[in-house]
Order: C-alpha cells, then structure tokens, then sequence
C-alpha cells in the first residue's frame, strides 16, 4: 500500500512532451500499485511494482493544457496529494 | 477694655493652628458658663471641644469613598489621608502644552474644560486588537470624534502623520463630564503585517472551506472552468482577508475597491495560494519526518501556522539528514516549495493590498459614567453657604450665610483629581475661610442677647463632600443683656462680644444650576 505522496511537479520535457511526475513511498508490504494522475480534466491511471519501504518517481505524460488541479491518489491507500499548478510551465522551486 | 477685632485675630490664629479650634471663650472676668455671654476680647479657654476634630473624621469618611478610589486608581482622597500617589490621576489645569495620549489613557491626568486643547502621542502608543497600530498600518494622517456625557459632540479635524508622532486639536469639554473619543489613523498597511494577514487567512475556516469547495467544484473541469472557479474562490479569500483587518482594527477606506484589487491579485495567485496549504499537509506526513529536521516533536511542528512554519525554516537550516536517504532530497524539495508558494501568495496578497488606504481606528472611551470623568471638575475660588450654627454660650441655633474663599481655586468635588497629589493638596482642597452673617435664631431661644438678631461670623470651613462643609469658628454681635435688679442695666449692653461656632452648611454654588458662580471659566 502506498505510505505517502511528496514532490508533485510539473515538467516540460526537451522535445516538448508534458509530464507530471511524483515520489510515492510503498509501505512494508510491497507490490503493485495502481496510482492515478488527474491533471486537470485528463486522467491517467498506472500500475507501478514498489519494493517493499520502497521509494519511487511514477511519472506521466499528459496533453492537458493550462491551469488547474492535479490529482494524485492510490487504489487501496488513503494517501493522496494535490496542488494546483500550471501545466504548461514546468514548476521547480 | 479688650479689642475686639484684636480677639477675633487670635481666635483664627488658633483655629488655624491648633487645627482643632479651641473653643474661644471670651472673659472678662466672668466664668463663662455655657449659656453666658461673655464680653469679647477676653482670655481663650480651651474646653476640649473636639468639633474641628470631628469634621476631619468625616472627611476622611468621603475620602474613602472619593471618586477617585472609586475609579480603580490609589486614591489619592482615600484612607491615606491624602497623600495619594502619583500614579492618580491629576486635573490638567495647572500643566500647559499638550496632553500625552499615554497619561489619559492610562488615566494619568484628566482633560482640561472650556478651551481647546490637543492630545499628542506616537504611533507606537495607539493599539488595535492588542497590536500597536505601527506593527499594522503606515499611519499617514489621524482624524476623529468625541462624544461627552452631556452631549458634547466634536470632530477632530484630519491631522496628517509625518514621523512617529501625532497631535489632534480637540474643543471645549464641560466640567466633570466623561467623554469618549475616537482616532482614526489612516495609512497603507505596513508590510511585516502581509505575511501575518496571509498566514490568518490560511488558517481561516472560512478560507478552508472556500478551496474545498473549489476543489469539489473544479476538479476534473477543464481549466477554463477551474478558472471560472478559482475566480468565485479568490473572491471568498479577499473577504476572508478584509474580515482579518477588520478584526485587527482596520478597515478599508474604500471596501469596494480593495474587494476588487484584493480578488484579482488573489485570483492571479491562485496557485501559491492553494498550494501553500497542500504543502504544509504534506510537509506534516510523519513518513518524511520534516518534522526531525527542525528539532521539533510533530504535534509542536503540526500546530505551526504558515508563517511560523516559513520563520523556523528560515531561521534555521533543516536538518535533512534526519530524514530517510531516499527521501532526503524530496523533503527538502518539498521544505522549497512551500517556502515559494508562502512568497508567492503573499506577494499577491501584497499587490493586492498595494496603495489601499485603511483606517485604524482606536476608541478612547474613558469614562464610562460621571463618576470616571475624565474632564478635569469645576475649579472654583469661592462658594456661598447657607447653614445653621450652635453657638454653645449662647445656646442658640443661628442660621446663617457665609462666603467661603478658598485659597486658589479647588475642584468642585473635593474628591476630584486635584492638580497633584500631596497632603497639603488635599488639605487645601477642602478648607476656606469664611465671612457671613448669622441671623435670626431658629432654636426657639425667646430672650436672645444678640442684639439686633444680626451678626458677624468668621472662621474655617471644612468641606466633606460637594456640598456640605462644617463651619468652625467666631461670632460677633452686640450684645442686650436683661436689666438687672431695680432695672439697672448691664455696664456690658451694646458692647462687641464673641462666641465660638459650630455649624453644618450647604454650599448653594454647588448645585449645578449654581456652580459656575465663583468658578473658573476653563481650567487652563
């Protein structure tokens, strides 16, 4: 099960592709995980195998455009994370 | 022969000095029993007459009960006998040049009356909601109002703020009255007050509320309608904020148009100021332990608001080695992001703020009643008793009219903040000297030895209260003795003769109809 979501961000690739992109920890039990992206208006579901305690990148890429909310969250885990944010601008502190 | 006037000198000498007059018992060879006329201008026989003594008990009886003590402050009429203490309240009238925003306040001094005066302060000195007003706004100008207790009203003309100081010019007051004044600085918002207004409205139920809402609205619309949304949500946040002013003290001087500004500047932050408590959610995840890298136990770093949250960090470089190694780098990202979203927001919220006016508004409502004035009372040089006298050799009860001159002018209430606090101060409050007539008996005497029925009276006045006074001190008349045997008459008829007097009196010039009689026509 999915422990915790950090550093949801936006990035603009080099050839132009958007992708969003957040570090989810696995819990101690390991396995697959189906975490899903909502940017803006667009959703976008991934199955991703964590270690256990693991800590990942999951990534996506997207065609959503301007601003709005991004939506992470995990099948099977209270843990989610959103934060406003412009896609189309990458967003680094 | 004794001279009478030469006695009467003497009787006042020793009325003053003894402080308790001596019961003057004129003699000229006679034993002067009581209910005897003696001749004046004979030897003084003190009798043990404690009547002066008494008068002093009752005064410190009003003391006691003075308004002053009254009011909260030491007393200065109280049970100390008047010596008070300089904390007490004083009158203006005997200091010149402005009245400090601090001592009325703090009920240092009381307000001058009939003439105009100013009230000086720093900015500094004035607080709204526990806040000094300069921690809130740039005070750029101050104007106001008064309301008396008697109905006086005034406006305090806007007076422009140069520096840390300010000065209003305030009208006339009537004597003895309370009034409740009210400045009004106006200025823009002082820019360290920003961030705490922010991290208000961040906590905000009402700001809380308003992005769950959005969420619940916007999430999964396309972004023009999470727009749309976000617009109606920075219009929730802008009363939010000026709901915070106000509760500080502060209110636009054009709500519309701060609304508006306040909306769109919001509106074009919209992200910061949605993330920045999306950031601190995640910040308090036990898993990344950000909590560690401050030093701080988690439910201490969970209480922190958003700027305190954004002080620690910036007071002190995080500890990032208390975190997991793998999520080292993600905490301190994440520390980052928050760190810019809080600047961000509150850089909107600055813009927004940017060039709008508030009023601070801080009431100076000191005396809630008559009896916490804050006018300085009546100053009066004199007041005209009417009143009963007991004259103990005559045995007879005289009314009688007095005029008592006090030595300057005293406040109409003995217990009124004087002009300073001293025993003499209190002393000299209270006590005049008294000229008069005594007329006709009221005692029902039928043979009265007072010739004519009129006569001079003269001694000390010891005021209790307002209105009453006892009156110690010496009667002159000439004196119709009955014929004696064979129908001879007396070798002392028609001579000048003296008693010793005691008597309560009312001072009529303290009605209030009356009391302007002998009095100053403004304290200062």
């Amino acid at each position: 099960m999915i422990a915790g979501f950090i550093r949801l961000q936006s990035v603009i690739n080099k050839d132009g592709t958007k992708t969003v992109s957040v570090r989810a920890t696995e819990d101690a039990t390991g396995g697959t995980e189906t975490i899903t992206f909502e940017i803006i208006d667009q959703t976008i579901p991934v199955k991703v195998t964590f270690a256990p305690n693991a800590t990942e990148t999951v990534s996506v890429n997207h065609t959503a455009t301007g601003e709005g909310f991004v939506t992470v969250t995990a099948a099977n885990s209270p843990q989610s994370i959103q934060r406003w944010l412009n896609v189309n601008k990458p967003s680094d502190p | 022969m004794p001279d009478p006037l030469r006695s009467a000198a003497t009787a006042v000498f020793l009325l003053i000095s003894l402080g308790a007059a001596s019961v003057y018992a004129a003699n000229d060879g006679q034993a002067g029993a009581p209910g005897t006329a003696v001749e004046s201008g004979a030897t003084a026989q003190p009798t043990g007459t404690t009547a002066p003594k008494g008068a002093a008990g009752a005064t410190d009886t009003t003391g006691a009960k003075g308004t002053t003590g009254a009011k909260g402050s030491t007393g200065a009429t109280g049970g100390t006998g008047g010596t008070g203490s300089t904390s007490a309240p004083v009158c203006k009238s005997t200091v010149s040049g402005a009245i400090a925003y601090l001592d009325l306040k703090n009920q240092k001094v009381t307000l001058p009356y009939g003439t105009a005066f100013a009230i000086t302060g720093g900015t500094a000195d004035v607080q709204l909601g526990g806040r000094a007003l300069s921690t809130l706004i740039t005070p750029q100008a101050v104007n106001g109002d008064y309301g008396a207790s008697d109905g006086v009203t005034g406006a305090i003309v806007d007076s422009p703020i140069g520096g840390t100081t300010w000065n209003v010019n305030l009208g006339k007051l009537t004597p003895d009255s309370s009034v409740t004044i009210n400045f009004h600085f106006t200025g823009p918002l002082a820019s360290s007050y920003v961030n705490s207004v922010l991290s208000q409205m961040m906590a905000d139920p009402a700001f809380t509320s308003a992005t769950k809402e959005l969420a619940t609205v916007a999430h999964g619309k396309p972004a023009a309608d999470q727009m749309a949304a976000a617009a109606v949500m920075s219009q929730s946040a802008a009363s939010v904020v000026t709901a915070i002013l106000k509760s500080n003290g502060l209110v636009p001087k054009s709500p519309d148009d701060l609304k508006t500004a306040l909306g769109t500047a919001i509106f074009n932050k919209i992200g910061p100021v949605y993330n920045v408590n999306q950031d601190i959610d995640t910040l308090q995840k036990p898993i990344y332990h950000v909590a560690d890298t401050l030093g701080l136990a988690a439910a201490d770093f969970n209480k922190l608001s958003a700027q305190e949250l954004a002080d620690k960090f910036r007071a002190k470089a995080p500890d990032y080695s208390k975190v997991q190694a793998d999520s080292r780098a993600d905490a301190q990202w994440q520390v980052e992001q928050f760190l810019k979203d809080f600047d961000e927001a509150a850089g909107g919220l600055t813009s927004g703020l940017q060039g709008a006016l508030f009023t601070g508004s801080a009431s100076l409502a000191v005396g809630s009643d008559q009896a916490t004035d804050v006018v300085c009372d009546l100053q009066k040089y004199a007041g005209f008793d009417a009143g009963a006298l007991y004259s103990f050799r005559l045995s007879e009860l005289r009314s009688f009219f007095l005029v008592h001159i006090y030595f300057g002018s005293v406040s109409a209430r003995p217990g009124a903040p004087p002009p300073k606090h001293t025993a003499g101060e209190w002393l000299r409050q209270r006590t005049s000297l008294a000229f008069g007539m005594a007329l006709s008996d009221i005692s029902g005497s039928s043979n009265s030895k007072i010739s004519g029925q009129n006569a001079f009276v003269y001694g000390l006045g010891f005021r209790l209260n307002k209105y009453f006074r006892i009156t110690a001190g010496g009667l002159l008349y000439r004196t119709t003795l009955p014929a004696g045997a064979g129908g001879a008459t007396s070798p002392v008829n028609g001579r000048l003769r003296q008693e010793f007097f005691i008597g309560p009196s009312i001072d009529i010039t303290g009605l209030s109809a009356l009391q302007s009689i002998f009095a100053k026509a403004k304290s200062n």
